[in-house]
């Protein structure tokens, strides 16, 4: 269906437009965004190309649109800003505990999830208001490493189950993204969603593997490449922490 | 508002590294899945299953990054060793066992994907489809073992695929775990 902008804000019709050339290059957190970093250098005979289209995108919703519990394009991180409206974000998390287990466990993501939002398996669910000005991104650090850093953006890791109730009009901003310290989860994620697709999320894999195969190119470059350099830097660092890598 | 945004990107502080420090267990884990994700990432591409073959889809572009991946795998044998903390027995030495694990790790995350689309119908869900013909059928399980046993082929250590099916298969894809009161431990070979 195609309308425009006024039509969309004028329509008493209960939509929600998830693909919209909205996000004009805005790109994801290039501080978190471990795949741009890597994009920066081209590796012999591998595509140069960013899919801009799937990895920055923007969301039209009219008010009491709800997407139920899903999880986000295969592997990705998210970050979502917005400009105009009121958004409730429900995140569901597994047991503490557990969760590095469920994380990686099929029969989590499965019909369960979808349809009873994985009580069963005793996951929790906690909401998040998103407002203008608000921005809700994303990632990473699993919470057992949280006191080791500095910070810890820890809401939208890939294969994060979530549903979304638009509360007013709403026009927000959003991506996609890889980054490092998610990228385990972003491996179980992509698994997940081949064995349940469509069950479980809104969209299917698409160019962005690219993105995440070009950091295995990136890490050989640093590490294998740069063998020297790499190893005196960890050997200085030791096993207390991740490195600032300058790069 | 477009500009308030831009701001909030900009606030996020530039603290983490975009290279792993393999030192640290948790870093490790993720290159360590993403060298998986190198072998796997045809058997997970529905496009791979489709007849007749999508002009757009080449399955050269993957095999600079598998190429890559083995050379790190290569790079990691020689250079570091898997130890566990306390030194409890687990069946390996510390000279076989980031090796061994390293390909356990692999074989395990593919019997469970395969053990998954086998097991779709009890899961109650609806498995990646490929089109055949002006068709969308479901990627079956025979189509992804077969994906499996031709892309892994000449893996170093692939042969040990026959016993690991003999196996139940993993519950996860996570890591194989470490005895009880142990941790894995990576350090520097001297």
């Amino acid at each position: 269906m195609r309308a425009s902008f006024r039509e969309f804000l004028e329509t008493s019709k209960n939509v929600n437009s998830l693909d919209n050339p909205l996000s004009g290059g805005v790109p994801a957190p290039i501080q978190l965004a471990t795949d741009l970093r890597a994009a920066v250098s081209a590796y012999e005979e591998f595509p140069t190309n960013i899919p801009v289209r799937i990895m920055n995108w923007g969301l039209l919703a009219k008010a009491d649109a709800v997407h139920p519990p899903h999880v986000d394009r295969p592997g990705t991180c998210t970050w979502v800003a917005i400009e105009d409206g009121l958004k409730k974000w429900d995140l569901a998390f597994p047991p503490r505990g557990t969760e590095e287990d469920e994380i990686a466990n099929p029969a989590a993501y499965a019909a369960e999830m979808a349809d009873g939002r994985n009580y069963a398996r005793g996951w929790k669910w906690y909401s998040v208001l998103l407002y203008p000005g608000s921005m809700l991104y994303v990632v990473i650090v699993p919470l057992q490493q949280f006191t080791q850093t500095h910070f810890c953006y820890r809401f939208m890791r890939p294969g994060t189950v979530h549903s979304v109730t638009t509360l007013q009009d709403c026009i927000a901003l959003g991506g996609h993204f890889f980054s490092v310290p998610a990228i385990r989860h972003s491996v179980y994620s992509i698994l997940h969603n081949f064995v349940g697709s469509h069950t479980i999320t809104n969209v299917s894999m698409d160019n962005e593997q690219q993105m995440l195969l070009r950091i295995v190119l990136f890490w050989h470059k640093t590490m294998c490449e740069g063998s020297s350099a790499y190893l005196n830097q960890i050997e200085q660092l030791g096993q207390g922490r991740s490195f600032y890598w300058n790069v | 508002m477009f500009d308030a945004i831009c701001a909030l990107i900009n606030f996020i502080p530039d603290s983490i590294s975009h290279v792993p420090n393999v030192l640290m267990f948790e870093d490790f884990l993720n290159l360590a899945m993403l060298l998986n994700y190198a072998e796997l990432v045809l058997v997970v591409t529905p496009a791979r299953y489709s007849s007749p073959c999508l002009v757009s889809f080449q399955q050269t572009v993957y095999q600079l990054p598998r190429q890559r991946s083995r050379e790190i795998r290569c790079w990691l044998l020689e250079n570091f060793r898997l130890t566990l903390d306390p030194p409890v027995q687990d069946g390996y030495n510390d000279d076989e066992r980031f090796d061994a694990l390293l390909l356990k790790s692999l074989l395990g995350q593919a019997h469970t994907l395969w053990a998954s689309v086998k097991r779709r119908q009890e899961l109650g869900v609806v498995g990646a489809k490929s089109s055949v013909g002006y068709r969308e059928k479901q990627i079956t399980p025979s189509q992804v073992l077969s994906a499996i046993s031709q892309d892994l082929s000449d893996f170093p250590g692939f042969s040990m695929w026959k016993d690991e099916l003999l196996k139940p298969a993993p519950t996860s894809y996570s890591w194989p775990a470490p005895p009880d009161a142990s941790r894995y431990l990576i350090r520097r070979k001297v």
